[in-house]
């Protein structure tokens, strides 16, 4: 049967369309890619021409920047540490013992996404364990920020940004 | 039969989740329920876990909440009145919330339809692991993105005298002669876009990987095509993810209020500028209370949203219960 | 000592935090630029004016009317949001003044500039000395003493005009909290900045003293300082009342949002 195989059901197409469906979704799915890209990194560079090269070589001497920057910084990892030291272990608790509490913690993450934002982190959702796959993909996000969502219940960080 | 029976069987099951009966601890077999001692004990012991998080939305979600709608009621001398919440519901604030409300809901419908697309082709593309890792990491940083810096590289992309509009004049067609503008309302959704389509990418990534091949070859096997697994399997799955996201994402878009700002200082109105100009105090002063009333408001459209996004998820949801 | 942007200190919730003070050149200062009782009293301020790069610029805009003018696309922009930044309201307000508005109503300063949006010249960024400098404001109309101080040094061809059919100029105030812990201190530094080398420094400021007059007519006036300054229009200065102020503010309150949308 063609489902032992686990092939992307592209391949079990006849060999004669089987390239032209094949390359076909591939051109798609690269354009999709490469027009969010420019969507993304044209305004980077554009600010950057905009500022001049010069003008990140003296930013770094202005009187301030180092002492903000760190203020900034240490605000940053203060924060992330508050989080994750309330919401992991919440988060945890509430999936293993207090069911009934998730809607309500999903209600009040969209209330608080209507006021200025924290960076939440949630534990990986245990319903990620039957897909392991998600699960790697969960592992390996970025430290600082760690979503992680089910299909169904949707758990999604409001990360913090200026508003 | 086969393994792709087995596979579509485990579906519910494997991404309900906790929607599973009996797969959390918190389920209690036995007598029914009575108000003895030990049940009050072992509820409050159980509730003990919550208490910090409990704290956190009484002091930074309720309280400040509670404060809001209070000061909406009353005047500078703290007397009950009804004129802030009037004020706030007619004219030019009135006309702030639909455009807020428009604004909201596209900046949230479109990214997401937009996201799911993305994150569809990154799930699907060939670079692997790589192209995965490469764009969550870039959509943990864009989602994050905004405020004036962000308002600052599209002036400078798209503004009047941007990086693209400079090009394309110089290709003979100038943008700003034919009716566009960065500083309107289509404006600012274009600009919204950059934070919005990372976050929906971030959540609907998980959700199209929970996808299986073998439920499409279970399809396929069954004579789908392309469009009835995703109208009939693919498309009921992230339903749930989708909507919830969107509600997030309108959420966002709501309270976003440096962008906005910084793109259209004012010229367009919106709940939150609006709100912004009672609390700067620079030109309009001891009218704090109406900008409280809008606070009011807006924290009745996102209840409003939530109990929409209830209804919703709980027609989308019934199929894996 | 309370330095503040002019009517502030006049509205009832200041009135019972300051102590009254006269100066000894109580006299020099015009009648509507301080209260009777001497609890407050201006200081320096200046006129609304329009600055341009001269580079970029080729034809000078001399007044609120030329800016209208289809050579300025997306070329003209104010300093902020008139319902959150006084320099912007001030914009407003001196647009309502050259368009047949008075004192009284700003609402003709509102519909000019939504007559300036619709002819595609107005860029609603807050202008400053970087969006000058990048050109993507190259009309910027602000206060001129700010535009001489804040854009003049990084925008070398700096033009700073006052718009021939609109003067409206204000002042910073000054006053002494009734709870100042030195209310000495505060009257005597409040006699510095009221003499005439006090009144001479803000003029180096590029700034126009409340006693610019008094100065002129003694001859004690800082000539270069005076002579840098964009001429002002004739005639005598026309502060707007508490309750004009209040009045124009709800005005823009309501109907800014409706310049574009």
């Amino acid at each position: 049967m063609a489902s032992l195989t686990r092939a992307a059901p592209e391949e079990i197409a006849p060999p004669g369309r089987q390239r032209t469906v094949f390359r076909g979704a591939t051109i798609w799915r690269w354009t999709v890619i490469i027009v969010a890209a420019v969507y993304f990194l044209l305004p980077l560079w554009a600010a950057l021409r905009f500022a001049g090269i010069s003008a990140f070589g003296s930013v770094i001497s202005e009187p301030g920047f180092t002492s903000s920057l760190a203020l900034s910084v240490r605000l940053a990892v203060i924060n992330t540490l508050i989080t994750i030291a309330l919401m992991l272990p919440t988060t945890v608790y509430v999936h293993l013992r207090l069911q009934k509490l998730r809607r309500l913690m999903e209600g009040s993450r969209s209330c608080r996404s209507s006021s200025p934002r924290w960076c939440l982190s949630w534990a990986c959702s245990p319903s990620h364990r039957a897909s392991s796959r998600a699960r790697r993909g969960c592992l390996r996000w970025p430290t600082w920020c760690w979503p992680c969502r089910s299909p169904t219940a949707p758990s999604t960080p409001g990360c913090a940004r200026p508003t | 039969m086969g393994p792709s029976g087995e596979g579509a069987s485990r579906a519910p099951g494997s991404l309900a989740g906790p929607g599973v009966p009996g797969s959390g601890a918190g389920a209690a077999p036995g007598p029914p329920a009575r108000l003895t001692a030990t049940h009050l004990l072992r509820g409050l012991r159980r509730a003990l876990g919550v208490i910090p998080f409990g704290l956190y939305v009484a002091f930074f979600l309720l309280a400040p909440m509670v404060a809001v709608a209070i000061g909406a009621f009353q005047d500078n001398n703290g007397n009950f009145t009804r004129s802030n919440v009037h004020a706030a519901t007619h004219g030019i604030y009135l006309h702030g919330f639909w455009q807020s409300i428009l604004l909201s809901v596209i900046s949230a419908v479109l990214p997401g339809i937009l996201g799911l697309i993305l994150a569809y082709a990154i799930v699907r593309a060939e670079g692997g692991n790589l192209l995965r890792q490469i764009a969550i990491t870039a959509a943990g940083v864009f989602a994050n993105f905004g405020g004036v810096p962000l308002a600052f590289i599209f002036i400078a992309t798209i503004g009047s005298s941007g990086l693209v509009s400079q090009w394309l004049t110089s290709l003979g067609f100038d943008p700003y002669n034919h009716g566009f503008t960065l500083y309107s309302l289509l404006g600012v959704v274009i600009v919204y876009l950059y934070f919005q389509i990372p976050l929906m990418v971030l959540v609907i990534l998980p959700a199209l990987e929970g996808l299986r091949p073998a439920w499409r070859e279970a399809a396929e096997n069954l004579g789908a095509r392309s469009w009835d697994y995703w109208r009939y399997v693919g498309g009921p799955v992230l339903l749930p993810s989708f909507l919830g996201c969107v509600l997030l994402l309108f959420g966002s878009a709501l309270s976003a209020y440096a962008t906005a700002e910084a793109l259209t200082n004012g010229t367009i109105p919106l709940t939150a500028i609006q709100i912004g100009s009672f609390l700067n105090g620079n030109v309009i002063a001891g009218q704090e209370n109406t900008g409280k009333a809008l606070g009011l408001g807006m924290v009745v459209i996102i209840a409003v949203a939530m109990l929409v996004y209830v209804a919703m998820q709980r027609r989308a949801a019934k199929w894996l219960r | 000592m309370v330095p503040a942007r002019g009517p502030w200190l006049g509205r009832e919730i200041c009135e019972h935090i300051l102590a009254p003070y006269k100066v000894a050149t109580w006299g020099s200062i015009p009648a509507d630029a301080k209260a009777a009782d001497g609890t407050w009293f201006a200081d320096y301020g200046g006129y609304v004016a329009i600055g341009y790069d001269s580079a970029k610029v080729k034809t000078p805009p001399t007044s609120f009317a030329d800016l209208l003018k289809p050579e300025y696309k997306n070329q003209v922009a104010i300093n902020g949001n008139p319902t959150q930044a006084s320099a912007a309201f001030s914009a407003v307000f001196a647009s309502a003044l050259a368009n047949g508005g008075s004192l009284d109503n700003i609402t003709p300063g509102v519909a000019y500039f939504k007559k300036l949006h619709s002819v595609g010249n107005f860029v609603p960024v807050t202008a400053s000395a970087a969006t000058m400098e990048s050109g993507q404001t190259p009309i910027v109309v602000w206060w001129d003493y700010l535009l001489a101080s804040e854009i003049g040094p990084s925008v070398k061809s700096l033009k700073i005009v006052i718009p021939s059919d609109a003067s409206y100029a204000a002042y910073y105030d000054q006053a002494i909290s009734k709870s100042a812990p030195h209310p000495a201190a505060a009257r005597l530094w409040e006699e510095f900045l009221y003499s005439t080398t006090g009144q001479n420094l803000w003029l180096q400021g590029e700034a126009r003293p409340i006693e610019l007059s008094t100065l002129v007519k003694d001859g004690t006036v800082d000539q270069a300082a005076y002579k840098a300054l964009p001429p002002a229009p004739a005639g005598s200065v026309t502060f707007p009342t508490q309750a004009q102020q209040a009045a124009a503010e709800n005005i823009v309150a309501q109907q800014w949002s409706s310049v574009i949308g």
